[in-house]
């Protein structure tokens, strides 16, 4: 029961089994392993980049630099983050920026829920910009067969509005940033090169094949 | 095998300082983690508690349960019969953190590239921080951490 209780997904597909009892046969066929080996991937990947030590040690660089200047702050892991999820798809960008946004929350000590939901939503708006952003777009550039930067020059003017908008909502946002009274930690951690190096790795070896099989 | 690379460069007290005030700067920063409680074949229990900086384990501290105190490092105590109860370990521990300093000197281990630094809670030396060679950085016990990472969650 209690596991019923934690995991209410799996409470949900026995809620639907005694619903539709066709629908346990039907299952495995329901299943994608691509998409649940690249999810899996990238789990691994975020996991071990984080647990190298090496999100901490941009945090505490990124938390010195910019403490006294919240929107900065706030500016650069936005941009940054869909910059990335412009070339390596939405889902993997926010798999390597949630956790960081996790250690500048925790090496900051201050609250920054609403980080967390803007890079979200600047992933997304940037990764509507480049054909390679996210699988819709991949979708739409093949069937209509438009060229690399016929595609973007497209999109630019909405990205940009979006853009403009999201930077405006996150500068009114980090002027409610609680300044911490504790200053920033005085050492980094020493990141542990092997597991960095594998999780980078691994990264980009799954963009590179996920870009190679859809093109 | 660093020293190797690293020529000519000696070690010196004065590298010996920057790590110790290196320990000294980071100690604010180090919280109790969670009690890790181990169960031994026969049945004793031993509890540990690993030191936190910025969600990383820097080391672990035995813990008495039933003196309700650290242990040396080096000797944790094993206790039989006894339930271990984790707000207790926790409350514990958050006040012995609180009391911890550090030792005005410092190990050199070569093959790790680092220095440590001891921590003592009163007479006693209950843990060591690891420094890099220059003092830049803390060496987090990365195995500890995926435990702590595991047992939490």
């Amino acid at each position: 029961m209690e596991l019923l209780i934690r995991e209410k997904l799996l409470a949900l597909y026995i809620a639907l089994l005694i619903l539709d009892p066709g629908l346990l046969r039907r299952s495995p066929w329901l299943l994608k392993p691509d998409t649940l080996c690249s999810l899996a991937t990238l789990f691994i990947a975020s996991r071990a980049a984080e647990l190298s030590g090496l999100f901490s040690r941009v945090s505490v660089t990124i938390v010195r630099r910019f403490s006294e200047m919240p929107f900065m702050l706030y500016a650069m892991v936005i941009l940054s983050a869909g910059l990335t999820a412009m070339l390596i798809t939405n889902d993997a960008a926010l798999f390597i920026y949630l956790p960081l946004v996790a250690s500048i929350e925790r090496v900051w000590a201050v609250d920054l829920l609403p980080l967390y939901v803007m890079t979200t939503i600047g992933v997304n708006v940037h990764s509507a910009l480049t054909p390679i952003g996210n699988p819709q777009n991949l979708f739409l550039w093949q069937h209509y067969a438009l060229g690399f930067t016929e595609f973007v020059v497209g999109l630019a003017p909405f990205t940009d509005v979006a853009t403009a908008l999201l930077l405006i909502y996150a500068l009114a946002l980090a002027t409610r940033v609680e300044r911490c009274s504790k200053p920033p930690p005085p050492l980094p951690v020493r990141v542990n090169r092997v597991l960095a190096a594998s999780s980078v790795a691994m990264l980009v070896a799954l963009v590179t094949l996920t870009h190679l099989s859809v093109s | 095998m660093r020293s190797w690379r690293r020529g000519a460069q000696q070690l010196s007290e004065e590298l010996a300082r920057r790590a110790i005030e290196a320990v000294k700067a980071a100690l604010p920063y180090v919280v109790a983690g969670p009690p890790l409680i181990h169960r031994g074949p026969a049945g004793e229990l031993h509890v540990d508690v690993p030191l936190m900086y910025h969600g990383f384990a820097l080391d672990r501290i035995h813990c008495d349960p039933v003196a309700k105190t650290p242990s040396p490092k080096g000797r944790p105590a094993h206790v039989y019969g006894v339930e271990v109860r984790r707000e207790e370990v926790v409350e514990v521990m958050q006040r012995v953190v609180r009391e911890l300093r550090v030792v005005e000197a410092a190990e050199f281990r070569d093959p790790e590239d680092a220095w440590m630094v001891p921590l003592a809670w009163r007479l006693y030396i209950v843990a060591h921080v690891k420094v890099s060679y220059e003092g830049s950085e803390l060496v987090p016990d990365y195995g500890l951490t995926e435990e702590v990472r595991r047992y939490v969650a």
